[in-house]
């Protein structure tokens, strides 16, 4: 792929990721806004294929589950291309038609309801972690332990895919044939990023990139953010669903920015 | 100067002054059974000296559960800034969240990180279907979730309770005391009373373990003390301690020990 050639010094984002098909699928029906008892699966396929191709396309390490989703949407999508009619011709004194959706719904119902567990878990975490003893003694664990799948924050990684794509779409193509020289490479990137973030504090994500840039800077830039993510080096933040993206420096999130320097480098004090 | 024995200290009239005492002393939270069982302590130490501590030794979990209560009650009222609460099953005094920006700058604690999304669905799965395999919460997420699962470990929220009788007899997965004290929650009941329909409701194939942690369900359902529970037996991982030490003969997962000695060598 053409990314191979733009990473100049090796550079591959390992970028892990924790999120699965299912989680890309109800984001796709949360965004779109559709009924989830009743995919339109046709819409949601050829979405879901899109941001396939992106995540192949940034070379992420998509889990064989996508693939296998992939087949079985497509599955779907062909069955319910057969007309009603000849459904029903052919099996008239067969049970009733079932929908090839269903099995997939059920499955998705069901992990909704764990997600929304999850919200309620994240609810009552954040709660007790405002709760202290006598002197304050409380069983917290260190940061960087807490620390499956925590690069992206409170953002999904689908999220800051819609934002890429979003922006990768504007950017403009490169005219066939033509070879542009390599001229962006994801440390430089990530220096530049790094140092945005600092002077300015907070940054848009669409702030990131020119209008103009070329489609390989788009494509650079971004790996450059996982990167800094992954390595902790800022964090984003999205004030709801389906808005802008904000990017921060680490302190920032913290959650007290204004607050002086914290003695001893902001380590837990022993108790 | 007189001896400390000739000076006579009145003794405490409520039992809610004891129990709030004890509370306020105790350095991890307080079940119901260990406050009876100092009561009853004193009650026999003192002996017929002191007519008020017989009388506290008489206490049922039941009173001292509402002494507990109206201690709770009394604090809302008088808006300290303290409520008490429940965690695992024993009871402590705890600054209220709401104050929590405050404490912390005092303690120049850091805001810990919440666990990230990923890692709460797959606690979600576990805590609510526990015991549960491996491959039963990735059918669920639809992904592999052995990182995920792997850090959990090593936060200690969730661990190894037993075996499936599956194929392969892999591990089975269940929540920790810390799971209940990072989360705030009484029992592993009070987290399936907020969603009640996310309970395995299909018969389990297996498990002595889940067997046993109904049994104790009952057995507390039988106690009448409802709201402040007494200290909740029902806890899986503490059942299931002893299958998990024959499992891995008496080893932890993590096997640090090896490391250190090492270490300790070189």
């Amino acid at each position: 792929m053409a990314l191979d050639a733009l990473l100049t010094d090796d550079y591959k984002v390992d970028l892990e990721v924790f999120e699965g098909p299912l989680d890309l699928l109800l984001y796709l029906i949360r965004r779109e806004e559709v009924d989830i008892y009743d995919i339109p699966i046709e819409r949601i396929t050829a979405q879901y294929m899109a941001y396939l191709d992106v995540m192949r396309m940034l070379d992420l390490n998509i889990a064989g589950e996508f693939l296998v989703m992939a087949a079985t949407l497509m599955m779907i999508k062909s069955r319910m291309l057969l007309p009603v009619e000849s459904r029903a011709a052919d099996e008239p004194s067969e049970e009733a038609w079932i929908d090839p959706r269903l099995d997939l719904v059920r499955q998705l119902v069901e992990y909704k309801k764990f997600k929304d567990a999850a919200d309620r878990l994240l609810e009552l975490e954040t709660l007790q972690s405002e709760a202290f003893a006598f002197g304050g003694d409380k069983p917290v664990f260190e940061k960087d332990e807490a620390d499956a799948g925590q690069a992206l924050g409170d953002i999904g990684l689908f999220d800051l895919l819609t934002a890429f794509q979003e922006v990768l779409a504007r950017a403009p193509m490169e005219p066939l044939g033509h070879l542009e020289p390599i001229r962006w490479s994801v440390p430089d990137k990530m220096e530049a990023i790094g140092a945005m973030v600092r002077d300015g504090h907070r940054l848009e994500f669409s702030k990131l990139f020119n209008p103009e840039s070329h489609r390989n800077e788009v494509i650079v830039t971004f790996l450059a953010l996982l990167e800094l993510l992954r390595l902790r080096q800022i964090v984003i933040h999205q004030n709801a669903a389906f808005h802008e993206i904000l990017i921060l420096p680490v302190e920032d999130a913290a959650g007290e920015p204004l607050s002086p320097p914290v003695i001893g480098g902001g380590e837990h004090v022993e108790s | 100067m007189s001896s400390p024995e000739e000076v006579k200290l009145p003794l405490a009239s409520s039992l809610q002054q004891v129990v709030g005492a004890l509370l306020f002393g105790a350095d991890h939270p307080l079940s119901v059974e260990e406050i009876r069982g100092c009561l009853k302590n004193v009650a026999e130490l003192d002996g017929a000296a002191s007519e008020t501590a017989a009388l506290f030794a008489e206490a049922s979990p039941r009173e001292i559960g509402d002494a507990v209560e109206s201690i709770a009650k009394e604090l809302l009222r008088l808006g300290l800034g303290i409520e008490v609460t429940e965690l695992n099953g024993g009871f402590r005094f705890q600054t209220q969240p709401s104050c929590g920006r405050w404490v912390r700058n005092l303690l120049k604690m850091d805001r810990p990180n919440n666990l990230s999304r990923p890692a709460l669905e797959t606690l979600a799965i576990i805590a609510y279907r526990q015991p549960i395999a491996k491959s039963e919460i990735e059918s669920i997420r639809g992904v592999t979730v052995d990182h995920i699962v792997k850090a959990l470990m090593e936060l200690h929220l969730i661990r190894i309770v037993g075996r499936s009788e599956l194929p392969g007899r892999p591990f089975l997965y269940g929540t920790t005391a810390t799971f209940l004290n990072h989360f705030g929650l009484s029992s592993l009941k009070e987290l399936n009373e907020l969603d009640p329909t996310l309970q395995r409701s299909r018969p389990s194939e297996r498990k002595a373990v889940h067997k046993k942690e109904k049994k104790a369900g009952k057995e507390e359902a039988a106690d009448e003390v409802t709201l402040f529970a007494p200290r909740d037996t029902s806890h899986p991982a503490a059942a299931a301690t002893d299958a998990v030490k024959e499992i891995l003969g008496g080893d932890t997962p993590s096997n640090a020990e090896p490391v250190f000695d090492k270490e300790g060598e070189g």
